[in-house]
């Protein structure tokens, strides 16, 4: 579904990503694990057309999407809910979910979705008129990734979902997300609570310092103390 | 006291004009990030359609109607054009673009026309004035305030009550997160362009008939930065602190004007924008509290 091809992101001359290789298939639930800045928000910005690569290809669907607009690959079912949730804190929660069905063509099931959503994220539902900015983290997230399923992704990337939040709703935001996939929903997450996360998913890929240090299921990764081998910067092969 | 309200019903005209050419500087700046000083001749552009359209004779409403369909469409031109080639430029190239641009605008009228300024006729309306419970009001002022009292409500509606003013407000308040939910950026940026040249065209149509209908090639600097003024005053980034900005500066520059003793009237300007440094220093944030977001 998502195949990302030697892809090379640079800030001027810092080389954020380099050579980064990842798919995901359709109906997998696929984890990005890595310390902080090996580069994974870069390489999600890059697939989402936020950041130009200096070369690398991304495709999605089959399609090639490298270098495409942002809002072109939203609109094509590829939904980010960034780090730092990245909520719009000046519109209401129903606006900002309002804001997010408005791409699709299908208003009234558009409609349909968005009472559905406030009432499996009932904090949502409980404050659709206030202003996002007077949620709590948790809260916020949740908006965050509500607001993505309003576009009805195909894909969904998903970048640090937990930052910051307190131990129990972490927990929360986990069984969201596990949920999600039992749903059937194809998903890319990038998550700090590396064990956790990895043994939640389908398979994951390690990054470090820019580039894939190891990839495959939890197994594969030598459990938690595979990873934090891969982490401290052991490379294993 | 009839003095006072007359005084205050001037103000508040030349203050809603102010508000309306506030508005028109904000939009660009909160979508696009750019204080463009090159909305000043979007204004030129207007007035000098209108003067165009009187030299062929052509009925006021319908020199009106084209001054603000002129000034949309340089500005529709100007972001095709100027703009969007520096769009992923820093702060500073497209500030200067502004200013080349207007400095082009300014020399072409000034080739094609005349450097001297001409007049629009302006209706006879203009000079009329209406008397509300024995105050004698002049007419341009009181259409003048429901004139943006009108395009005010409309932009409220717009940007409260459709999708596309939804869309706005999240562009206005992050641009990068608004292109994650699938706003279109071209499209944003050029309606954001398109609202603020006809908002120009509208403050043309109301500084002619307040100043009696002159226009030359520079005539759109006072009024830019008279906008400007107005947004840092309500809090740069800010749509209803421009407006609030715009309205507070022309009470003050019309009490100014009335109330000061004869022989300062003349440092009006100068001691509005020193008042301007004084909030900019108490209240960097302006006053309606809101955080800049100047573009890095
Ligand atoms: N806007 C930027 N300008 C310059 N350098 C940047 C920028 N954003 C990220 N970097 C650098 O690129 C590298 C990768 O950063 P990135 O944010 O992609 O890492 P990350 O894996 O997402 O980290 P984290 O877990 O902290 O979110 C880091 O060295 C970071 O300092
Ligand atoms: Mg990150």
């Amino acid at each position: 579904m998502l195949q990302i091809d030697s892809l090379h992101v640079s800030y001027g001359a810092i080389r954020a990503v380099r050579s980064v290789s990842l798919t995901v298939e359709e109906g997998e639930f696929v984890v990005l694990l890595g310390p902080n800045g090996a580069g994974k928000s870069s390489t999600l910005a890059a697939v989402m057309g936020l950041l130009k690569p200096s070369s690398g290809t991304v495709a999605f669907l089959g399609r090639e999407i490298t270098g495409q607009q942002t809002e072109a690959i939203v609109r094509s079912g590829l939904v980010l809910t960034p780090e730092g949730r990245r909520i719009l804190a000046t519109l209401t929660v129903r606006e900002n979910l309002l804001l997010a069905g408005a791409i699709r063509p299908d208003r009234k099931a558009m409609h349909a979705d968005l009472e559905r959503l406030l009432e499996r994220f009932p904090v949502l539902g409980r404050r659709t008129g206030s202003a996002a900015g007077t949620l709590s983290g948790g809260e916020a997230q949740q908006l965050a990734i509500a607001r993505s399923l309003m576009a009805r992704p195909k894909l969904l990337l998903l970048d640090e979902p937990t930052l910051g939040l307190a131990p129990m709703v972490v927990d929360q935001i986990f069984e969201i997300v596990a949920e999600l996939v039992a749903e059937g929903l194809t998903i890319l997450m990038v998550e700090q609570n590396a064990v956790r996360a990895i043994e939640a998913a389908d398979r994951g890929y390690v990054m470090r310092s820019g580039e894939i240090v190891a990839s495959g299921s939890a197994a594969d990764l030598g459990g938690a103390q595979g990873l934090v081998t891969s982490y401290l910067g052991v490379n294993r092969e | 006291m009839n003095e006072f309200i007359q005084q205050m019903v001037n103000g508040l005209s030349l203050g809603s004009t102010y508000a309306l050419l506030a508005l028109g500087l904000a939009i660009v700046f909160t979508i696009f990030g750019l204080v463009n000083f090159a909305y000043g001749e979007l204004i030129t552009i207007g007035a000098y359609t209108m003067f165009a359209c009187s030299s062929l004779g052509l009925p006021w409403i319908v020199q009106a109607l084209a001054g603000i369909l002129a000034a949309a469409l340089a500005s529709i031109l100007m972001e095709l054009i100027a703009f969007r080639p520096v769009r992923h430029a820093d702060g500073t190239t497209m500030l200067i673009t502004s200013f080349g641009v207007a400095i082009a605008i300014q020399a072409v009228l000034t080739i094609v026309v005349s450097a001297r300024a001409r007049t629009v006729p302006q209706p006879s309306w203009t000079v009329a004035t209406l008397s509300v419970g024995g105050i004698t009001l002049p007419a341009y002022q009181v259409v003048t305030v429901l004139v943006t009292a009108i395009a005010l409500l409309a932009m409220v509606l717009i940007l409260k009550r459709t999708n596309f003013g939804l869309a706005m407000r999240g562009a206005a308040e992050n641009f990068q997160t608004a292109r994650l939910l699938g706003v279109r950026a071209n499209r944003m940026v050029a309606s954001a362009f398109l609202i603020s040249g006809l908002l120009a065209g509208i403050g043309a149509v109301l500084i002619l008939a307040r100043t009696g209908g002159a226009v030359e090639p520079t005539m759109g600097l006072a009024p830019v930065l008279k906008a400007f003024v107005a947004i840092v005053i309500g809090g740069i980034g800010s749509l209803s602190g421009a407006v609030v900005g715009g309205l507070v500066l022309g009470v003050a520059e019309v009490m100014l004007r009335a109330y000061l003793p004869g022989q300062v009237t003349g440092l009006t300007d100068g001691i509005l924008f020193a008042l301007v440094v004084i909030v900019i220093v108490a209240r960097p944030e302006g006053v309606m509290g809101l955080k800049a977001r100047l573009r890095t």
